[in-house]
């Protein structure tokens, strides 16, 4: 009774206090947009190929070229976009500003030399250079195409068969996943993680306007206060990432993973972010302290969370068949790779089976911590 | 008569401060006890110990009454509200925190809100009253589960002259369900109010018992203020007998002490300024106040 009249009165709260609330609700809608704007089309994810042809004769490169541009999505659309340049250090400033991912450079006898190739009076075809930067993820894709359509047309051009060829396979869902859809996930952890501000911001507003004095004196137990606040929260937390999914949506993101099973996830993961937060709230008295400090916890959770970039993976251990890492420790990391599972590899229960127990008894382990904490703090 | 409420010993240390030293006192039931001192004399660390939110360092505290969580009502000296909740949500929410119903607590709620003139803006948030209005809404919080203790840390600071003495009479109508343990450093407020006070300095108690008790704890009752240019004030003080005045004090233009037989000396103070024609502003005789007590007893104003 208690409980969900403390569940009443703080919900009641989080929704006049609608400044948090709303920044919570529109922070990762508004990174999905940010990213939707920054890379495009999803289902297109072109890659920006710059070229020089300095090729004198001109006819195989130019079919060459052709053959580049005529590489097509499985919705028809180019996946390649071509742009003939004549100057080498405007195409490197290019690479340099990732305004292009790869720059060719067709060699000026590459028309001749294949033709003398086909005729027997050489071995060897002039090489074309390749350029571009280790660190920018679409330049190995693009690179890869490349290198797969040319040996095509070469081997068209010269009768000379690859005594190999590879057949390529799609984890997870059979079409084109884009790096926009990779970052779904992530964002979707990040929207649970501001819980880290309006959860924190429940318990804070007690402490600073002391409150928690009138509640103490009522007898209302510490684990009372916060199984209230969690329930209050999770609420909030899944609301955060219902509407985060929407904007993926709403841009054409798509997923045939099971919704119920994303929300049984966010369910757990809301709570694990809810515990760390209730130890944040016990180092901070103001609510000025909460969105300052308060911040570098959010970072952590942020960063650990492979929300801002993929981290070198630190084996721990392995349990029941499972390597635990050390991010893992951060139960968001867990989370994001649970998302990642079940909305781009369409995974159930079973296999995203053993991070639910992972981040459930990480959120425990924390929430006995914050409470113990907060019971010692506050003598409540 | 048994006490409601019984302090033995109880001390209390923040560092190397002292902030109770080794006080002990006790309360009856129905009793609007004073707790009288100066800011920082210790008055809501033994507040906060009485009623249960800090542990003392030495002593304790023992209350008659069933331990179910009810029996203690604190006001804090500070506007303790949830701003972002109306009068009555907020008041509904401690009672159900006291395991009372939402319709026990909305009647009881409304009736103390009407008791205190809160009722009108009974669905206003918190967040959007006066501050006298804030302060009447934290002794109605402290109030919805009837405690058979109250605590009231200086309840009258912040309000206006009607809403003190609003509160003062509520205060007087539920003694005799609730006992009051009052503080305040308003020795007229305390003086109007309290059926028995306690002064405490630096953690120490000073004295204890009924407001004419701790009056006449000073030998001489009588107390006469001469208000007389400073330059004048040696002049006077040779002509006073140090064997019929106590408690001489010196402000800017003001000789206070105590006598034992006022109208003789007050005929000397006459015969004395007629010789040396000097001029008096005031002259005026009255009684002890508490006030005066507490300075005799520590030796500086209670209103530092």
């Amino acid at each position: 009774m208690k409980v969900v009249s403390c569940f009443i009165k703080t919900f009641k709260e989080n929704l006049r206090d609608w400044k948090i609330l709303i920044l919570a609700i529109v922070f990762a809608p508004f990174f999905i947009y940010l990213m939707y704007m920054y890379m495009g089309d999803p289902k297109t994810s072109l890659y920006n190929v710059v070229v020089i042809n300095n090729d004198a004769a001109g006819f195989s490169s130019g079919e060459l070229i052709s053959e580049w541009e005529k590489l097509k999505t499985e919705e028809g659309k180019p996946l390649l976009k071509i742009t003939l340049v004549s100057d080498s250090t405007a195409a490197k400033k290019m690479i340099k500003n990732r305004e292009a991912d790869l720059f060719v450079t067709i060699p000026q006898d590459f028309s001749e030399s294949l033709r003398m190739f086909i005729n027997g009076k050489s071995r060897y075809i002039s090489p074309m250079t390749s350029y571009g930067d280790q660190a920018n993820i679409k330049y190995m894709t693009a690179a890869s195409f490349i290198d797969y359509l040319t040996y095509s047309y070469l081997g068209l051009k010269t009768g000379i068969e690859l005594p190999m060829n590879m057949n390529y396979k799609y984890a997870g869902r059979n079409e084109i996943t884009s790096e926009f859809d990779l970052y779904i996930p992530a964002l979707l952890v990040l929207s649970i993680i501001m819980m880290l501000f309006t959860a924190g911001a429940s318990i804070v507003r007690e402490v600073e306007k002391d409150t928690i004095t009138r509640l103490t004196l009522s007898k209302l137990t510490s684990p009372e206060f916060m199984a209230a606040l969690s329930l209050n929260q999770i609420i909030i937390g899944l609301i955060c990432l219902l509407f985060t999914l929407l904007a993926a949506f709403s841009v054409g993101y798509k997923t045939s993973g099971s919704i119920a099973l994303l929300l049984l996830t966010g369910t757990v993961t809301c709570f694990s972010v809810i515990s760390i937060s209730i130890i944040t709230a016990c180092f901070i008295r103001t609510m000025f302290g909460l969105l300052t400090l308060g911040c570098f916890p959010f970072f952590i959770l942020a960063f650990f969370s492979d929300s801002f970039m993929p981290l070198p993976k630190i084996n721990l251990f392995s349990l029941a068949g499972n390597q635990v890492y050390l991010n893992d420790i951060l139960p968001t990391a867990t989370a994001t790779r649970a998302f990642n599972k079940i909305l781009n590899y369409d995974s159930g229960l079973s296999e995203v089976l053993f991070e639910l127990i992972w981040i459930t008894t990480v959120a425990f382990i924390y929430f006995f911590i914050g409470t113990w904490l907060f019971k010692r703090k506050y003598k409540y | 008569m048994k006490p409601l409420l019984k302090a033995d010993s109880l001390f209390k240390r923040y560092g190397n401060i002292v902030a109770v030293d080794n006080i002990s006192f006790e309360i009856y039931r129905g009793e609007i006890f004073g707790f009288l001192g100066p800011n920082g004399a210790g008055k809501t660390t033994t507040i906060k110990i009485m009623s249960g939110l800090m542990e003392p360092d030495g002593g304790k505290v023992t209350i008659d009454c069933e331990d179910d969580g009810k029996s203690i009502g604190l006001c804090p000296q500070h506007i303790v509200i949830w701003e972002n909740l109306t009068c009555l949500e907020q008041i509904v929410f401690m009672g159900q925190m006291y395991n009372m119903s939402v319709t026990e607590a909305r009647k009881k709620g409304g009736d103390l809100l009407e008791s205190l003139g809160l009722y009108v803006i009974k669905d206003r948030l918190a967040k959007k009253l006066s501050g006298g209005m804030q302060r009447r809404l934290n002794i109605v919080l402290a109030l919805i589960h009837s405690p058979q203790i109250l605590f009231l840390d200086e309840p009258q600071s912040g309000l206006d002259p009607q809403s003190r003495v609003l509160v003062r009479d509520y205060i007087r109508s539920i003694k005799e369900k609730t006992t009051i343990v009052l503080t305040t450093h308003d020795m007229e407020e305390a003086e109007k109010l309290s059926d028995r006070i306690c002064i405490i300095d630096n953690g120490r108690l000073l004295v204890s018992g009924t407001v004419s008790e701790v009056k006449k704890t000073r030998v001489y009752e009588d107390v006469i203020e001469v208000d007389i240019n400073s330059d004048f004030h040696n002049a006077l003080i040779t002509f006073l007998n140090p064997g019929i005045v106590r408690n001489m004090t010196r402000s800017s233009n003001r000789i206070t002490f105590n006598v034992k037989d006022p109208i003789p000396v007050l005929a000397n103070i006459l015969e004395v300024v007629k010789e040396q024609n000097i001029r008096i502003d005031n002259l005026r005789l009255r009684k002890n106040s508490l006030e005066d007590i507490f300075i005799s007893l520590t030796g500086r104003s209670l209103r530092e």
